[in-house]
């Protein structure tokens, strides 16, 4: 794919919200976030030659994103945590339904393991389908499904032993 | 959809990017971009230190034994020197020798 520096620019700002929001998922901080973001758009410049379309590039970013993080968390030992960045001001109106039970779930999401949280990330943030999840992580669908399913299990019922009654 | 995919969804929502994230990505693109340009015109720069080098180290140990021949040289000419000496000093005696007989 050829594309000069504007073209460029202009491809980094429409996935820039995507790409960033896999790893502060993942990651929840914002600083190593961001650096794994940029590294992600620098190895898509690198990449240029073997990219053919924009949707192709998407998809690479979404790949590649989700290998950086998983790699990122496990070298530093990242425990998604909430950042000084993430706590609200006294008296800050939320816009989330819920902020306890929005909280508690990532807390809940933070103790999956490594690939099983990219799953649920990749599924939820993203609305990836399992095959398309599969072929991010480079992993079976099976396997997918799979991890997909206990996953959403243990949270569920996690979730539901502390908020009995709120959620359906 | 049930209220838990939708707290859920909620929950890994996208986040605003930094504002400055396209022009750090430009930035460290156009850095890179100005650090192999470099990192290409010192490849020739480095080749041909290296000859020059190689070429003086050359020339060095030519020069070195150049000396040691021309040293050898010498030494072989004092010696033959010394050798000859001796040789002639043994004709004068012998000369001498003879003319005291006759």
């Amino acid at each position: 794919m050829k594309v000069d520096n504007a073209a460029f620019a202009g491809l980094v700002r429409k996935n820039q919200g995507m790409v960033y929001s896999i790893a502060w998922n993942y990651l929840r901080n914002h600083a190593v976030a961001e650096e794994v973001a940029q590294e992600v758009f620098l190895e898509l410049h690198r990449s240029l030659d073997r990219i053919e379309s924009e949707e192709h590039a998407t998809r690479f970013l979404r790949k590649v994103a989700a290998h950086r993080s998983v790699d990122e968390g496990r070298r530093a030992k990242h425990r998604p945590r909430v950042g000084i960045d993430e706590i609200r001001e006294p008296g800050a109106v939320s816009k989330q339904k819920d902020p306890m039970l929005q909280e508690a779930l990532t807390r809940l999401l933070a103790s999956l393991p490594d690939r099983s949280r990219m799953m649920v990330i990749l599924r939820y943030q993203e609305e990836m389908e399992p095959g398309e999840i599969a072929a991010a992580l480079d992993v079976p669908l099976g396997t997918v499904k799979s991890s997909l399913h206990r996953a959403l299990a243990v949270l569920r019922k996690r979730i539901e032993r502390t908020w009995k009654g709120v959620l359906q | 959809m049930t209220d838990f995919d939708r707290e859920l969804s909620q929950a890994l929502k996208r986040r605003e990017p930094p504002r400055d994230l396209t022009a750090s990505v430009m930035a460290r693109i156009e850095r890179r971009r100005r650090t192999s340009w470099s990192a290409r015109l010192w490849v020739p720069v480095g080749i041909a230190a290296t000859l020059v080098a190689g070429l003086g180290v050359y020339r060095w140990e030519e020069v070195q034994r150049g000396q040691e021949a021309k040293r050898q040289v010498m030494l072989a000419l004092e010696v033959t020197g010394q050798k000859l000496a001796i040789a002639g000093k043994r004709v004068d005696e012998l000369n001498h020798r003879r003319i005291g007989y006759e």
